[in-house]
This record gives C-alpha cells, sequence and structure tokens, in this order.
C-alpha cells in the first residue's frame, strides 16, 4: 500500500509540473535557512554542556556599586579562589584563569611567534579537574604543569610552533624575558562552543611568583583589592549557588574592613551553562538574539509551509476526482490520509535534500557570518537531529491540513468536482495575509537595523577618527614622536596609555571633597600626552589641557560625564585625589565614545605621565598614509628587528565595534529577501489557479466586451485586498517590536512613518508584480478558447 | 437483495428547495438487471447514489441486502460498500496517475487483499475485459471503450453482489458501447444484479426490467422476457 501512495506521489509530482517547481523550491530555500537557524540557535543552547557536571559548575560574578555607579564585573579578585573550598561548605573545586598582558612573543627553534594576548591565559593547576570537557591528547591529564615553567597547548598551536601535535617535552623562550618553557601537555583545540577560550596556557603558580608581593604589591592570593580573574567554582551536587554568594561577600568584606571598603557590593554565582546567553548583570543579551533568530526560523517556516498548504490545497480540487474515485473503490478516510500525508512526506523529503545542497552552498556565508567554524555535517547526529526535526515540524505545520481536509471530501461532490473549495479560500486568504504580514515585518525590521546603525555610524563621536592609525611604540613614544612630526605626511603625533577605542583599564581608587563615603565611583583612566586632545579633534569645555611639563602628572582632566556622576560643581582647581596622586582638576573635555553607542558615555579620569604612555596615535591624510605608515615601521624595525609593528585605524576599530550589529543588518537583509522571494512564489502559485478557476468568467467578461486592463484590475484587486491587510496588521507590531530591539542602544532613532510606508509599497509592488504576470495571461486568453475549455 | 419504501431526497439551497426523490418504493432481486430511465433532471442519478451508498436519502426506508442503511454515517456506508458494490460511470472516472493495472488493483488494495491473489485476480479481470495487452497504459493512452473496459474490470475485480452503472455507454461510440452492454450482460448472466442508469433505449433493451422515473416519481415498470 505504501509503495501504491508513493508511487502515486511521484507520479502527481511529475504531473504537476511547474506546480511542483513551486512547492518543493519554496519549501528547498525555507528549510535551508530554517535548518541553518536552529542549527546556530541549538549551537548557542548548548554552548559549555561538554563538561561533566557542568550544571554544577559556576562562575563567581561581582555587583559593584548603586544607582549610576552600579556595575556586574565578570572578574573577582585571586583569594576568592583560595578561600571558596577551604571555607565555603559545598565548594569541591575552584579553578582560576586570568588574562597575560606582560608578554605575546615567543621564540620556537629561532623562529618568533606571536600571539594575541587574549589566546594567552594563567589557569591554575587543576583546571583540567574542573573543566575536564577539554581532552588531553599529549601529556598527564591530571598534571598538566609538571613544573613551575610548563606550558600547556592546544593542538593547533603545538602544530604551528613544532609542527608535530605531539609537543610534550619540547620548549620554548619568552623573548622578553628569555624565561623557558616545557610543554607539559597538549590539549584539543577548545570548542568553538566554550565560553573558556585560550591556546597557551601557564600555570597560575608562577603568575603568584612573578607578584610575590613587595613593599608596593600585595601577595596575589592576599590581593582582596583586584578582580583580575575569573573564577569558576564546582559545587557539591543540591548546594544553593546564592548561599555560597552571601558567604563570599562576607569573607571580603571581612578581609577588607581594614581598607574601609567592606561594603562593596556582593557576589553572585552564575552557572557556567548561562555565561555564553547571559551578561553577568543578567541581561539577557545573547537569549535575545537566540529568541530572536528562533522566532524568524520559525518565521520563515511558516512562510514556507503556508506557501505548501497555500498550493496544495488550491491544487486540491483538482485532485478531488481522485479523491472521490478512490472513496468509491473501498478507501477509508484514514486510508486517504495516510496516502496525502505520504505525498506531503515526500514532497518535503525531496525539498529537505535539496536544501542540503543549498546548506552546503550558504555554508562559507553561514560561517562568515556567525564566525564560527565548525559548520553543518550529515556526521553529526545532532545535525540529524535537527533535519528530522524541522522535517517533522513542518509535516506538522503544512501537511496535516491538507491530508484531513481532502480526505474528507463527500465521494459524490468529488466526483462532480464541485461546492468543494468555497470555504478554503477564505482560509487561504487568512494564510496570504500572515504570510504578506510576517514578510512586511522582516522588511520593517531591515529597514530599521539599517537606519539605526547608519544612525550610530555616523553620530558625532567627540573625537576625530579619521586618518589616525594607532601602534604600541614601548617605552620609546617620546622619542619617535619628535622624529616622526618631520615627516611631511604626517599631521600630528600623540601618545597614550591605550587605544580610545579600546580601554581596558578601570579603577575605583578616586576621592574628591563631597565623595559619599562608601561610594564605589568606578572611572576609565587613561594617561595622554600634550598633544592628544587637539590633535583627536576633541573639545575642551572649561578649563585648560596638559602643558607637557614635570607639573603635570598632579593634575586630571575628567569628561563631563565624570563631573555630572561624580557631582563636582566649579570643577576647575578643585581637589582631586586618584590613585595615590592628590591633585586637582584642570580642565573638563566634552564627552567622547570609547565603545559602541549601545552603551552611554563612562566617565572618565586623564592624567599625563608621559611614561607610561605606549601608544602613539600618528594622523595623517588619505593619500599620505601609506608613507606615514611605512615611516612609523622603519623606526620600530631599527630599533627591534623582530618585533612586529601592529596599527589599527581608528575608523576601521570602530567599525568593528560594531560588526555584531553589521552583522545583524545582513542578515536581516537576507532574511527578508528570502521571506519576500518565498511569498511571491506562493502567490503566483495562487494567482495562476485563480486565473485558471476563473477562466470561464473571464471568457464570458471577454465576450461581453471587458478590456485586457479591467479583467487584469479585477484578478489583482483581490490579492492587493489581501497585502493591504497584512500591512496594517504587521505595522503596529513591527513598530512595537523594532522599539525593544531599540530600546538597547543609548543613542537610537526614531522609528518614521516613510519606513512602514516604504515597507508597505514595497510589499504592494511585489505583489502587484507577481499577481499581474498571471493576471495579465489570462486576460490575454482567447475567449473562444477559454469557453470551450469549460 | 435490496429495497427501498417511499423514498425521498430533497436539495437546498439558502433560496431554492429541489425534490430529486419524491417516494420511491422499489425492489431489485439477486440476479436481476434493472435499467433506471428517465428524462434529465428526473432523479436517476440521484436514486442510484443513494443506492450505491454513495449518499443518504432525507426520508424513506433502504434495506440493502437485510441491512437497514438509510441513516447511516458515511464510514458505515464506505465499509458497507467495500467490496459489495462496484461502480461503472459515464465519464469512467479512472486515476490519470495510475496505469491500467494499478487502477483495477486499487480496490484490492483497500480490502487488503493479499498480493499473490490480487495479481491473479486483476490479471483475470484484465483478460476478461480484453485489455491486458494495455496493463502498463495509462488511462490518457487508451480508447474510450478500452477506458470503460478498464472501469468495468475495476468494477468486478472485488467480485461485488451489486454493479451500479451511471451511463456506461454515454461517452462512447456506438461500436464501443455495444461491446460495453455486452460485458455487462455477460456479468449479470454469470449472477451479478446490475442496476443502470440510461438515457439510450438500446441500452436498456439488455435489462430485465425497466423502470421510468418522472420528476423524482417512478411512472412505469417494464418487463422484458
Amino acid at each position: 500500500m505504501f509503495r501504491n501512495y508513493l508511487k502515486i506521489a511521484v507520479r502527481n509530482l511529475r504531473n504537476g509540473g511547474w506546480y511542483s517547481v513551486l512547492n518543493i523550491g519554496g519549501l528547498a530555500v525555507v528549510l535551508a535557512v530554517s535548518v541553518l537557524l536552529f542549527w546556530w540557535v541549538k549551537d548557542e543552547l548548548t554552548f559549555d554542556r561538554f563538561h561533566a557536571d557542568s550544571d554544577r559548575i559556576y562562575r563567581i560574578n561581582a555587583h559593584i556599586g548603586k544607582g549610576s555607579d552600579e556595575q556586574f564585573w565578570s572578574s573577582s579578585p585571586a583569594p576568592t579562589a583560595v578561600a571558596a573550598p577551604s571555607q565555603v561548605p559545598g565548594v569541591e573545586t575552584a579553578v582560576r584563569t586570568m588574562g597575560i598582558y606582560d608578554f605575546r612573543t615567543f621564540r620556537i627553534n629561532g623562529k618568533i611567534f606571536t600571539e594575541e594576548n587574549r589566546d594567552l591565559r594563567y589557569v591554575d593547576e587543576n583546571f583540567l579537574d574542573l573543566f575536564s570537557g577539554f581532552p588531553v591528547l599529549f601529556g598527564q591529564a591530571p598534571e598538566p604543569f609538571p613544573t613551575l615553567n610548563s606550558v600547556v597547548l592546544t593542538e593547533a598551536t603545538a602544530n604551528k610552533f613544532f609542527g608535530t601535535i605531539n609537543a610534550v617535552g619540547k620548549v620554548l623562550t619568552v623573548v622578553d624575558s628569555n624565561r623557558v618553557f616545557t610543554v607539559g601537555a597538549v590539549l584539543a583545540d577548545l570548542p568553538d562552543n566554550s565560553t573558556v577560550q585560550g591556546k597557551v596556557f601557564f600555570p597560575m603558580s608562577l603568575r603568584k611568583r612573578l607578584f610575590g608581593g613587595n613593599g608596593q604589591w600585595k601577595r596575589m592570593d592576599d590581593d582582596w583589592g583586584n578582580f583580575d580573574c575569573d573564577t569558576y567554582l564546582k559545587l557539591q551536587p543540591g548546594i544553593d549557588p546564592n548561599i555560597v554568594g552571601t558567604k563570599l561577600t562576607a569573607i571580603q568584606a571581612e578581609a577588607r574592613k581594614n581598607d574601609g571598603v567592606a561594603d562593596f557590593g556582593d557576589y553572585r554565582l552564575q552557572p557556567l551553562t548561562s555565561l555564553h546567553l547571559y551578561e553577568p548583570s543578567g541581561k539577557d543579551t545573547g537569549m535575545q538574539q537566540v529568541r530572536m533568530l528562533g522566532l524568524i526560523a520559525l518565521f520563515l517556516l511558516s512562510i514556507g509551509c503556508i506557501n505548501y498548504v497555500n498550493l496544495t490545497t488550491a491544487r486540491a480540487t483538482r485532485r478531488a476526482r481522485e479523491v472521490g474515485v478512490r472513496k468509491v473503490v473501498g478507501a477509508e478516510t484514514s486510508q486517504l490520509i495516510g496516502q496525502l500525508l505520504a505525498e506531503s512526506f515526500l514532497t518535503m523529503g525531496i525539498a529537505l535534500v535539496l536544501s542540503l545542497l543549498l546548506i552546503q552552498i550558504l555554508m562559507p556565508f553561514y560561517r562568515d557570518i556567525t564566525g564560527k567554524t565548525l559548520g553543518f555535517s550529515l556526521l553529526d547526529p545532532q545535525a540529524w537531529a535537527v533535519l528530522v526535526g524541522t522535517l517533522l515540524l513542518t509535516l506538522v505545520l503544512a501537511g496535516i491540513y491538507p491530508a484531513l481536509m481532502m480526505a474528507r471530501f463527500d465521494p459524490l461532490k468529488s466526483l462532480r468536482g464541485r461546492g468543494l473549495s468555497v470555504g478554503q479560500a477564505g482560509l487561504r486568504q487568512v494564510l496570504v495575509v500572515t504570510q504578506f504580514a510576517l514578510a512586511m515585518g522582516l522588511i520593517v525590521a531591515t529597514l530599521v537595523i539599517g537606519s539605526q546603525l547608519r544612525h550610530i555610524r555616523e553620530r558625532d563621536l567627540g573625537f576625530n577618527k579619521e586618518h589616525t592609525f594607532v601602534f604600541w611604540a614601548g617605552s620609546k613614544t617620546e622619542a619617535y614622536k619628535r622624529e616622526l612630526a618631520h615627516e611631511s605626511s604626517i599631521l600630528s603625533v600623540a601618545s597614550s596609555t591605550a587605544n580610545i577605542l579600546d580601554l581596558s583599564s578601570q579603577t575605583g581608587d578616586t576621592d574628591w571633597d563631597g565623595k559619599a563615603p562608601n561610594r564605589m565611583f568606578i572611572v576609565n583612566q587613561m594617561s595622554i600626552s600634550k598633544e592628544f586632545i587637539p590633535a583627536n579633534g576633541i573639545k575642551l569645555v572649561a578649563g585648560r589641557n596638559f602643558s607637557g611639563s614635570p607639573a603635570d602628572s598632579a593634575y586630571f582632566i575628567l569628561n563631563e560625564t565624570a563631573i555630572r556622576q561624580a557631582g563636582i560643581t566649579n570643577p576647575i582647581g578643585k581637589r582631586f585625589k586618584f590613585h595615590e596622586t592628590n591633585g586637582q582638576i584642570i580642565g573638563v573635555v566634552r564627552d567622547f565614545h570609547s565603545e559602541s553607542a549601545r552603551k552611554d558615555v563612562f566617565p572618565m579620569v586623564l592624567n599625563s605621565h608621559p611614561n607610561w604612555n605606549a601608544m602613539l596615535y600618528v594622523r595623517t591624510t588619505d593619500a599620505g598614509a601609506p608613507k606615514a605608515i611605512a615611516a612609523a615601521g622603519r623606526l620600530l624595525k631599527r630599533d627591534n628587528p623582530n618585533g612586529l609593528f601592529e596599527y589599527k585605524f581608528l575608523d576601521e576599530t570602530y567599525d568593528r565595534i560594531y560588526r555584531a550589529e553589521q552583522r545583524t543588518g545582513q542578515l536581516f537583509q537576507f532574511f527578508a529577501g528570502i521571506a519576500i522571494v518565498v511569498c511571491c512564489l506562493g502567490l503566483f502559485g495562487l494567482a495562476a489557479y485563480t486565473a485558471e478557476q476563473r477562466t470561464k468568467e473571464i471568457g464570458v467578461r471577454k465576450v461581453l466586451g471587458a478590456s485586457v486592463v479591467s479583467i487584469v484590475t479585477l484578478l489583482s484587486k483581490d490579492f492587493l485586498k489581501l497585502v493591504l491587510i497584512a500591512i496594517v496588521i504587521a505595522s503596529p507590531v513591527a513598530w512595537w517590536a523594532m522599539n525593544q530591539w531599540l530600546r538597547d542602544f543609548s543613542y537610537r532613532i526614531d522609528i518614521a512613518w516613510w519606513v512602514f510606508a516604504l515597507s508597505g509599497l514595497l510589499a504592494i509592488v511585489i505583489a502587484l508584480l507577481t499577481v499581474s504576470f498571471q493576471s495579465i495571461r489570462a486576460a490575454l486568453m482567447n475567449p473562444v478558447k477559454s469557453l470551450r475549455s469549460e | 437483495m435490496i429495497q427501498t419504501v417511499n423514498l425521498q431526497k430533497l436539495f437546498a439551497t439558502e433560496e431554492v428547495e429541489t425534490t430529486a426523490l419524491n417516494g420511491i418504493n422499489m425492489e431489485v432481486k439477486d440476479g436481476e438487471f434493472v435499467a433506471i430511465m428517465g428524462p434529465s433532471g428526473c432523479g436517476k442519478s440521484t436514486l442510484l447514489n443513494i443506492l450505491g451508498l454513495l449518499d443518504n436519502p432525507s426520508d424513506g426506508e433502504y434495506n440493502f441486502y437485510g441491512t437497514a442503511v438509510a441513516n447511516m454515517t458515511e464510514r458505515q456506508r464506505a465499509q458497507l460498500r467495500k467490496g459489495s458494490i462496484g461502480f461503472v460511470f459515464q465519464s469512467f472516472n479512472l486515476i490519470d496517475e495510475l496505469t491500467v493495472y494499478e487502477n483495477v488493483e486499487l480496490p484490492l488494495l483497500y480490502l487488503k487483499t493479499p498480493a499473490d491473489e490480487r495479481k491473479t485476480r486483476v490479471e483475470t479481470s484484465l483478460e476478461r475485459m480484453g485489455i491486458m495487452h494495455r496493463r502498463n497504459h495509462f488511462p490518457q493512452q487508451l480508447s474510450g471503450g478500452q477506458q470503460q473496459r478498464t472501469a468495468i474490470a475495476r468494477a468486478v475485480v472485488a467480485k461485488p453482489k451489486l454493479i451500479l452503472a451511471d451511463e456506461p455507454t454515454g461517452n462512447l461510440d456506438s461500436k464501443n458501447g455495444e461491446e460495453v452492454m455486452k460485458v455487462l450482460s455477460e456479468l449479470n448472466d454469470e449472477g451479478t444484479t446490475i442496476i443502470m442508469v440510461t438515457h439510450s433505449p438500446y441500452d436498456a433493451g439488455f435489462a430485465h426490467r425497466i423502470v421510468n422515473l418522472f420528476d423524482g416519481k417512478v411512472v412505469t415498470e417494464n418487463f422484458h422476457v
């Protein structure tokens, strides 16, 4: 029996001609995109779950300050990891990881390798106990660091450094310090879906040794004031993480009560499995995107399913006779449902196979946009889960209704071929409206995202980012500044401690007259040269700039936000204590953005310690850029032939900050495009069906003298009405949804009325073009023919 | 034996109510060949559909081989219909996507007849209708006569007690029509009960009895010997 079902399904598809092409093609496109989206969603939702007992692993987050000073950090001081297992009941293991910023260049067999700082980390020696999901390929799993001078590499890094994966026992030398390390273990490359990342790992005890404490510093494990570790805890089963957090808060308060900062805030434990999708504050940034893209996958799938339902039910009247005959010769309703479902299953199966081809084509694009290296492979059982899941969802959404509807046809009516389609025409209209409403929503989203991105890109940042490149010049900035100033291609040279668009240094070590006791006022900090403010086009709104004299070290320039949040009135000349320097405010600069416009401008304190400034800012011109870069590179190579000359243009760095948003923008363009194409496929088929149904009416009208235009209008009018209804329904919903999205930006556009007008117009024009092709064809038909065919 | 008592059928739209059958009393014995005649719109096809369990009467009684069926649901009627009635239509009603063989096989599939037996019975049926050589063709590739013979093969393959034919020669030329009528006669000679709706007095001549309908009523009954 099933063979019979399949046979007739195949023949039906073959005889269906372009109906089948539209049906399968539309489904294949949405299946491909939906499967990829579901795949991405699955990937996002399963981050960090590959470690044993991942549900019992937490990271310690710090919640600091109140009101406008409130902050959430993902880091904690080093001693928490010492205190937690020994003083807090229920803590099984604690592991710290910490960034490395003091070296990054290695000599291996005479060759120099420079790694990105973010790939280098100190980790506690027991970190594989907790992160058991990172397989050790070579070396001793429980003791990856046999000595202080051991290093652990990932597979790819070992291969890059030594040309072999089995690098255990081989040595590398840190170029600056000439310290030699022996490879203790090689790990498999850390998977994409791990929040903890890194390529070269050094033992935390080395760090402890290097920062062993002296007159100025505390020992690492005693320093409760320095939040520089990511600390992970594994709790015993059934232990409440909130209680652990409270206990840790009490321990921290006790440890710092003599420093007068007992009330620093509190510690909160965040589950490892939620790190990827939720910020330390609990904000669901990642989850929001997962929901959004999951929803879009459902949207696209719905649009595809609606096409399928529409085309299948429209064609159902053609197949009514077959259903009637089958019933007359003895088919039961359930058997017919089985047959029709089998047909749907076959059609969808073919579409799914085609979609797999499409997925292969889309893969480079997918990788590029998602930044994920792991592709969609049929060898992965999870891929099958997603495929089968999507197919079943499609079958439920699109297969069941037409099967039930057709199998219930009255045999007599279906043999006569009359009186069957009345009820379903209404449903088809509802479905077309739904489809266009979804497409309209995506068009609006695309336009809003596009304008918002333009808005933040073109926003006045408060500094001039054009034609300026920044590079690391180490301790020679002052000398280089003088030398580069002579170059004709260079307009100005300035220095500071950091890239203005990549400030990583914050402190709470501030004081001024009138500061509330216990207040945690966290600021961005940067030391700058006297050229910095004018060279970057930053506006001084009060007071004066640094003069370049040694006296500058006791002076501070604050931004407007810092002045406002600190509540300092008439700031010029007021006392301000920063770290150990008790000095005064000499100037106020207008706020400038050093981060994404999603965020508010952060309070900032500028000071002047020329010997701390390691970054040089060179402003040049469009034409002069190559010469300016060459000049800077020559200087650096002259003094350090082995060194690395890496420069970044500020405008490019700025654009990179918005890469995530730009990706979202591109994705929406893509999805809106797909949605429209698939909607049009469906509408095209439906218009053809309608024209066919009304062949006789058109013939009669033409015989009675109707013009082609009047017939095209007649046939297109009904569809336009549906699109208009869709626009009316979709506009307010889209307006609301996009305002939710915009809420995350501190600087945002107001959604203009023209966005809806333009989206609506686009939907109408596209629908009209699709429908009119069929309408014109029907209207041009010879009436003699159309009447005869009845 | 089938029997109707005071059978009524009304068709109602929002505005108009039409009486298609108005008190039909009729009896058909096993092995009989009955022709139903009458002008267009007199209710012939409506009567045939009710007799064939495709439709329910609005009122009256219908006894189908000992079962009262007038108030059965579509599902119950379908169960009863399966294997006991064969249909032959004016427009053949073959499924275009199935071959001759597959069309004939269809009733047996729904009766869940085992594959071996199915094959034998389909082939016997095709042989008998003289269309074995056309078994792998699709309906569109056949002449009208061949299509109707396929439809008859399909109607008889499950060995039903009753065959209902609705103008079986209506779409055929005289030669093919003659052949179809001969086949029906032969089936009747072998014991199958046949009820046939027709416009053609010639075709009606093949029947034992002619029932004339007018405005939904039986007006005369003629017997052949």
